[in-house]
């Protein structure tokens, strides 16, 4: 009777989670599998043609003549473009502490005015900061301009003033546009310490500095580990801003070079071989962050 | 520690699996992609069931939907079925497609013409055309869509076939404000000869000439009447001026990039010379060029057939020029880029008779085709109604109200330097205005476009025009190594490097 009871039970717990494991083959695994045999085969999808299996394709990734252009290029930007999730931690940590201070007033207005862009379409924002950094029309260089900063116009969106600054856009862009669901859960770890840790400090005679360095911060490291580990998959994922707001070789991301080869150019092996590579780095960073967690994130 | 070599053996046996089936790969297509004409015939009494994939706007959308309709109601037997795509989601859904369901007859691209043919996915149409209606035919149009398998040649030529015809044909010229210009004339700012070169539409500009007259109207509408936002023109189409100056991106047969070439050198040049050294043409806008001109913000613009309605309804005072050319060079003349969308058969289509009759019927019915130039929505793809001055030419025709008056620049430009089009009006003299397909049109990949676009970018942006060579000639390797490589994917291989 016990065991078949345990089977039944057993049963309905595959049933329970078989549709996400089902899912999660459809989805996840097999396209993994493919893109892993299309890249070895350099799999061209218009021409039907196959190679021999190699690791041809992911040589000349890195080594191709193309790589000033291509895939060394794509990393370089998107790792710079990632610089936005420092800042974007650092920023809302400071704010957050901010913002929950008792003698501060118009806490709640400034969570709901920072958290307006993370409930406004990525679109229209990406649109209007296009207008804004217009070169000839944007109100950027006409502020910068009338207060004398700048004499002439900056092209902030196209290379042609070189690559930093199109990169400063998109870094200051993702950093407007993620402040605000950082600092929602800054608010929400601090507001959840137990204020006897800062009585306990306050007695010792520990500084507000001091307290925020000793007992906020590393109180607030769970957060800081699960913003990272979102943020870094994501900044690596980057596409939309490539293509909306400043399509330049200098803001091209590994995601971007990967839908240029596979769908605009049919290169099915390379934007396989891109995307594996991509994925395999996503797993190593991500290991890696779990595996050095244990040094520095609180757990109690 | 177990549960890993488990989980690897599932993926690699998943692999081998996968890669013996040939599950998720395309069938290269092999053999011969030409069938007889007896195949191309309609059988009474048989029932045909096509699928067209296309994309568009609604109203598009809504458009070929009722042309559909009308052409089953002709055809009883063919029941057609409309799969609607989103435009940029078009090709890759295409593409994703090629392992086995292709649509019947779908929309291509010309920028995609060459790698699809190239690779055998299209159905040759050659043996499907009477010769009288291949007499309707633009020749420019029947040469885009030709094309020669064995020696990958494009156009027309010994062997060649025929694999698509136009959906839509959309000469690319420049447009200029006629009561702007009258403006000028009147006080002062422009001379009355000036303003009859600028009427004159069988002739193009000189760059000479165009600058000048580009000049004084910055000047005029720009300084003296203080408008800030005022440019003669919004911006320069860079394959415009490239073969306005007899250059080119590379030789024939996209082999060997030719971007330092002199003339190509001083084609860049003088496009910087337009935005530095006489400040016509912005280096950025925060407004549409269309929007420019409607609100009369520059003189010039640019223009395409499909644009007639809109200009229409805002009752625009337009006139079409022929691209502007470099009166030094003896080799030069006006040639602009033409876009145009091909109708092309599925290789693997069990219908080719169904199909090749609803291509027919898009492309080149002769209602179908009123209906649209007169809502002023395409030019006639039929050379015979396009140069037709009982219909489209007409001067007195109700049905090309919506049309700019010297509409017959288009057709000067879509027949090349043929001289159909002088010919048709009864006009002398050679033909000194073209055009040709996009530049992606004529290799295999479209990534070197995009990249030297980015690089023109950095090259407009020099403060010293001396140094445009020495960038050109810096991104020559990189220009040769995209063409060597989208020729590659044609299994193409420079001999020498």
């Amino acid at each position: 009777m016990k065991s078949k009871l345990k089977m039944r039970e057993r049963a309905v717990a595959i049933g329970f989670v078989a549709p996400l494991f089902i899912g999660f083959a459809i989805f996840t695994v097999i396209p993994f599998i493919v893109a892993v045999i299309y890249s070895l085969v350099d799999y061209m999808a218009l021409q039907g043609k196959i190679s021999p299996i190699s690791f041809d394709v992911y040589i000349s990734l890195f080594r191709g003549d193309l790589v000033a252009v291509g895939f060394g290029q794509a990393i370089i930007n998107t790792l710079i473009i990632m610089l936005s999730i420092p800042i974007n931690l650092l920023l809302g940590l400071l704010f957050s502490a901010l913002i929950t201070q008792k003698n501060f007033r118009g806490g709640t207005f400034f969570r709901v005015v920072l958290y307006l862009p993370a409930v406004t379409g990525a679109v229209a924002i990406t649109l209007v900061w296009k207008l804004m950094f217009n070169e000839t029309q944007g109100i950027v260089n006409i502020v910068l301009k009338n207060l004398g900063i700048i004499e002439e116009n900056i092209n902030w969106l196209g290379i042609s003033s070189g690559s930093t600054y199109p990169r400063a856009v998109l870094i200051l862009k993702n950093v407007w546009g993620g402040i605000g669901g950082v600092i929602i859960l800054y608010v929400a770890g601090i507001l959840n310490i137990p204020g006897t840790y800062y009585e306990a400090a306050d007695i010792d005679g520990a500084s507000k500095v001091r307290q925020f360095i000793s007992i906020t911060v590393p109180m607030l490291t769970p957060i800081t580990f699960y913003h990272l580990i979102v943020s870094i998959i994501g900044g690596l994922q980057a596409f939309m801003d490539t293509q909306l707001l400043a399509n330049t070789s200098a803001t091209q991301t590994i995601v971007y070079f990967i839908y240029d080869h596979g769908i605009n150019n049919y290169r099915y092996g390379y934007a396989s071989a891109a995307s594996v590579v991509l994925a395999t780095a996503v797993m190593i960073i991500t290991v890696i962050q779990f595996k050095l967690s244990d040094k520095w994130v609180y757990a109690e | 520690m177990k549960k890993i070599p488990v989980f690897l053996s599932v993926i690699l046996f998943s692999g081998v699996l996968l890669l013996s089936c040939g599950c998720f790969f395309t069938q290269k297509e092999t053999g011969d992609d030409n069938i007889s004409s007896e195949e191309f015939e309609l059988d009474p009494n048989q029932e045909y069931s096509i699928e067209f994939m296309m994309w568009g706007a609604a109203d598009e959308v809504n458009n070929y939907t009722a042309l559909v309709d009308s052409f089953m109601d002709e055809h009883e037997n063919i029941t057609v079925s409309i799969t609607p795509a989103d435009s940029t989601q078009y090709m890759s859904i295409l593409t994703g497609r090629l392992s086995g369901n292709m649509p019947d007859l779908f929309y291509l691209p010309e920028y995609e013409f060459r790698p699809w043919v190239d690779a055998g996915r299209l159905l040759s149409i050659t043996n499907g055309f009477s010769e009288e209606e291949y007499a309707g035919l633009w020749p420019t149009a029947v040469d885009w869509y030709s094309y020669n398998r064995e020696t990958k040649q494009l156009g027309v030529s010994d062997g060649s076939d025929l694999y698509c015809l136009p959906k839509d044909i959309g000469p690319w010229t420049m447009m200029y404000n006629v009561d702007l210009v009258e403006e000028m004339v009147k006080n002062g700012k422009l001379t009355q000869e000036e303003a009859d070169l600028l009427a004159d539409s069988d002739h193009a500009l000189t760059w000479e000439q165009f600058t000048n007259i580009s000049v004084k109207a910055q000047k005029y509408f720009g300084e003296e009447k203080g408008n800030s936002r005022f440019y003669a023109l919004p911006y320069y189409e860079l394959s415009s001026a490239i073969w306005s100056n007899n250059a080119d991106y590379f030789d024939e047969g996209a082999i060997n990039s030719t971007i330092t070439s002199d003339e190509f050198v001083e084609t860049i040049e003088w496009l910087w010379d337009l935005m530095y050294t006489y400040g016509v043409v912005p280096r950025s806008t925060g407004d549409t060029a269309q929007n420019m001109f409607l609100a009369k913000n520059c003189l010039f613009c640019w223009v395409g057939p499909y644009l007639t309605p809109m200009y229409a309804q805002q009752k625009m005072n337009y006139r079409l020029i022929p691209v502007p050319y470099n009166g030094e060079n003896p080799d030069a003349k006006s040639t602009t880029w033409i876009g145009t969308l091909g109708l092309a058969i599925s290789r693997t289509t069990e219908q080719p008779a169904a199909a090749l009759a609803l291509m027919k019927y898009l492309s080149i019915n002769e209602n179908a085709q009123k209906d649209f130039y007169t809502r002023g929505q395409l030019m006639p793809n039929l050379k015979s109604m396009a140069l037709d001055t009982d219909t489209f030419l007409s001067s007195d025709d109700p049905s090309i109200a919506l049309w700019p008056e010297n509409r017959y620049v288009y057709c000067d430009i879509v027949d090349g330097f043929g001289g159909e089009t002088k010919e048709a009006l009864g006009k002398s003299g050679s033909d000194e205005i073209g055009g040709r397909v996009r530049p992606h049109y004529y290799t295999f990949e479209n990534s070197w476009l995009t990249a030297l676009e980015t690089e023109m970018a950095n090259i407009y942006a020099l403060r010293d025009k001396s140094l445009i060579r020495g960038r050109l000639e810096d991104y020559n390797d990189t220009m040769q190594a995209y063409l060597d490589r989208s020729n590659a994917s044609a299994g193409i291989v420079k001999n020498e490097k």
